[in-house]
């Protein structure tokens, strides 16, 4: 429609020239005439609403986003950095607040801020916590008790299959699930034992097909069957104790494991899942997480007309309408199926129809084909009144929260008028095509289950008997226990022409744990490792899970008797592990090697490095002096030996 | 390579990635010209072009391409 294109061009010009009152009103203009708006149409929208100072209605506009999950990429980025900027007061307005933890195998910062747009839509405004990548098992386990510093209201549990470190075959497999399920629980008791909050965990997706290919499933030991046997274990025990399941394999097969598994995505930025499917991922998560915290809704509001049947009821009469037969008849007679499968489960059921009442009620009371009736529905509103004034009517009878009604029409104008009335009622996009209804309504997500009938609260309430019990008898799994159950085994080698491009990596990108930040070229380290007054080498680590690769720079430099540690870097995914104890007792040792009386250290503050301000202080180093910076000398003579040990077993090569 | 001609497309996708309608992009733009330009931005972006253009970049590629009109030269190849 021309008026429209005019009217929307107009917004777009007029916030470009910074009129965004001006704006607004096109945009509004816009909409009453029935424009639907794009992805992108909304955050301008919501741009708009921001630079007017109206940030309540800029949020409502952003979260459009999050219901058009697939093929707007752009457009979540867009809307997660507009989100990024506004104020705590826009959030305020949603129903709950929640602090969320997010702790993953892989890195989140980005499925973090997805999440936050994704929770919004929920009616939750939340904040991330973030934690460095790879924290996964350290900040539950941590005998400082950081998850209770954190105090979250919500731990999300994102593990990937990598972390899993199951080999494709497994020899003893019962064995393996019972080593994976213990591991991956042990999170949850840690957890449970320091805070009350809600914990949903993450399923792994599944890779399509490993080197077993079709046989793998069929093969007690395979990768693909024990993950399968590990998703299904985590998803009945998460049940029996109160805890969140989000089936990750079913999101990626409904989204595509070609395109959802992306392995440069992985080298890359060590994400576990190509970036263009974070949005759906979050979308699901955030689902789960309103279900939880009891923000699902209860009650599908249905239109009529081209909803239920094809055709109008008024217009068309019994014999016209499609309903049955045809491959249209056929459509609208599975989507009512589908619908009258909610019922049963406990969604209840409104109509809401601009027909007279005794029309509208025709088809259920003669139509064979029909396979909702009318006392599946708790209320039957038709008239002629609007439909956001059926709507409200619908909620006055029931007694129920605005907030607790899907509205499922299948006109886009009405859509956007009770959105626009209404907007505390969600509203189901179905496609045009009614072949689509049945899809459409099967993958809405907000419609979760109630989680717990009485007797599953019962259980849920005696396990955490039965766990408070256990604690007393002091089975608590310590982060030592557990590190020590891991095997670790730390390889000290010298730089060499292979692994010269690794090092030179770690040197310019490790920003955390990072004392000196010194960044240096290909060039520059070759020179460095061809002068004799300079100790440099890497360390490997493995674990029984996995062999982390290389993940440790040490340089030392030698000025008369001291060795000056130049740089000392850790990949952040090993952190927490006391690996640096052994790589500094490895450069006293080669201190010591080259009659050096003492090695020190500077700690130069960095934007990222706060990590490590103490580092020289743990392990036994005296400071020398501080600056104004805040960057710090430290020494430790070498007649000290660290007496200390550690897990990790050291290796040279 | 640098005198390539910026499709408008691939100009909206960095105007959106980089949250700024008044980017100006050219054959020989790098990621040093635009602000926020960093690692994390760089892989959005990849992912953005990637689907704004149904095409796939390699990792061989991606590290080979300096500039915006290298960029611009994979998708003219590339697209259909």
């Amino acid at each position: 429609m021309p008026e429209m294109t005019e009217l929307l061009d107009r917004a777009r010009k007029a916030l470009k020239a910074g009129f965004p009152e001006e704006a607004v009103r096109s945009y509004e203009g816009a909409q009453d005439a029935g424009a639907v708006l794009s992805a992108t149409e909304h955050v301008n929208v919501a741009k708009a609403y921001v630079a007017a100072g109206r940030e309540a209605l800029a949020l409502r506009h952003l979260v459009r986003i999050v219901d058009r999950a697939d093929g707007n990429y752009a457009s979540w980025l867009s809307a997660t950095r507009a989100l990024g900027r506004l104020s705590g007061p826009a959030f305020e307005s949603l129903p709950r607040q929640q602090r969320i933890l997010v702790l993953s195998t892989w890195n989140t910062s980005e499925f973090g801020r997805f999440l936050r747009l994704a929770a919004a839509r929920c009616g939750i405004g939340a904040s991330i916590l973030e934690t460095p990548y790879g924290q996964y098992f350290n900040v539950p386990l941590d005998p400082s008790s950081k998850l209770e510093k954190l105090a979250p209201d919500v731990v999300v549990l994102c593990p990937d299959y990598r972390a899993t470190g199951l080999a494709v075959s497994a020899e003893a497999p019962e064995q393996a699930l019972t080593e994976q399920v213990q591991r991956w629980q042990l999170v949850w008791d840690a957890i449970r034992r320091q805070s009350g909050a809600t914990i949903i965990q993450l399923g792994f997706a599944i890779p399509a097909f490993d080197e077993f290919g079709h046989l793998g499933g069929g093969i007690a030991g395979s990768r693909a069957r024990l993950l399968r046997d590990l998703n299904l274990a985590l998803a009945s025990e998460a049940r029996e104790r109160d805890i969140g399941f989000v089936d990750t394999d079913a999101i990626a097969a409904q989204f595509g494991k070609e395109a959802w598994f992306d392995d440069r995505n992985w080298y890359w930025a060590k994400i576990a899942l190509s970036s263009r499917a974070l949005p759906t991922l979050a979308r699901h998560c955030a689902a789960v997480l309103a279900a939880r915290a009891g923000l699902s809704r209860r009650c599908l509001v249905l239109d009529l007309d081209n909803t239920l049947w094809g055709g109008v009821i008024g217009d068309d009469g019994l014999t016209g309408i499609r309903i049955g037969s045809g491959p249209d008849g056929e459509a609208y007679q599975e989507f009512q199926r589908r619908i009258k499968a909610m019922a049963e489960r406990g969604v209840i059921l409104a109509v809401c129809s601009k027909n007279e009442p005794a029309i509208a009620r025709e088809p259920f009371l003669q139509h064979p084909e029909m396979v909702l009736q009318l006392d599946d529905f708790a209320v039957f509103e038709a008239s002629w009144e609007s439909k956001s004034a059926g709507i409200q009517r619908v909620a006055q009878l029931l007694d129920i929260g605005l907030s607790s009604l899907t509205f499922v029409d299948d006109n886009p104008y009405e859509r956007e008028q009770v959105r626009a009335a209404l907007p505390d009622v969600d509203v189901l996009d179905l496609p045009d095509d009614p072949a689509g209804y049945a899809a459409a309504l099967s993958a809405y997500p907000y419609l979760e289950l109630p989680s717990f009938t009485a007797e599953d609260r019962d259980r849920g309430r005696q396990y955490r008997a039965r766990s408070a019990a256990r604690e007393l008898k002091d089975e608590a799994t310590s982060l030592a226990d557990y590190q020590s159950r891991l095997n670790m085994v730390a390889t000290i080698s010298p730089v060499d022409q292979i692994s010269l491009d690794r090092v030179v990596q770690l040197i310019n990108k490790t920003n955390q744990f990072n004392l000196t930040t010194r960044r240096r070229n290909r060039e520059e380290v070759i020179h460095l490792l061809a002068r004799d007054d300079v100790e440099v080498f890497l360390a490997r680590l493995r674990d029984c899970f996995a062999d982390h690769g290389v993940v440790v720079v040490a340089i030392g430099i030698q000025v008369e008797g001291t060795l000056e540690i130049d740089t000392l870097l850790m990949s952040c995914r090993v952190i927490g592990r006391d690996l640096e104890r052994v790589i500094i007792d490895e450069l006293a040792e080669r201190a010591r090697k080259r009659g050096c009386s003492e090695i020190r250290g500077w700690y130069l503050p960095s934007e990222r490095n706060a990590l490590v301000a103490d580092l020289y202080a743990r392990s036994g180093f005296e400071l020398v002096k501080s600056d104004v910076t805040g960057a710090t000398l430290w020494r430790r003579a070498l007649a000290t030996r660290n007496e200390d040990t550690t897990c990790i077993t050291v290796e040279k090569s | 390579m640098n005198q390539v001609k910026v499709d408008d497309r691939l100009k909206e996708v960095f105007r959106a990635v980089f949250e700024d309608e008044e980017l100006q992009v050219a054959g020989s733009t790098t990621a040093a010209d635009v602000e926020g330009w960093d690692s994390v931005a760089h892989i959005n972006l990849i992912f953005a072009i990637e689907e704004e253009f149904g095409i796939q970049f390699s990792s061989r590629e991606l590290e080979e391409i300096r500039n915006v009109g290298d960029l611009q030269a994979i998708i003219s190849q590339r697209a259909p």
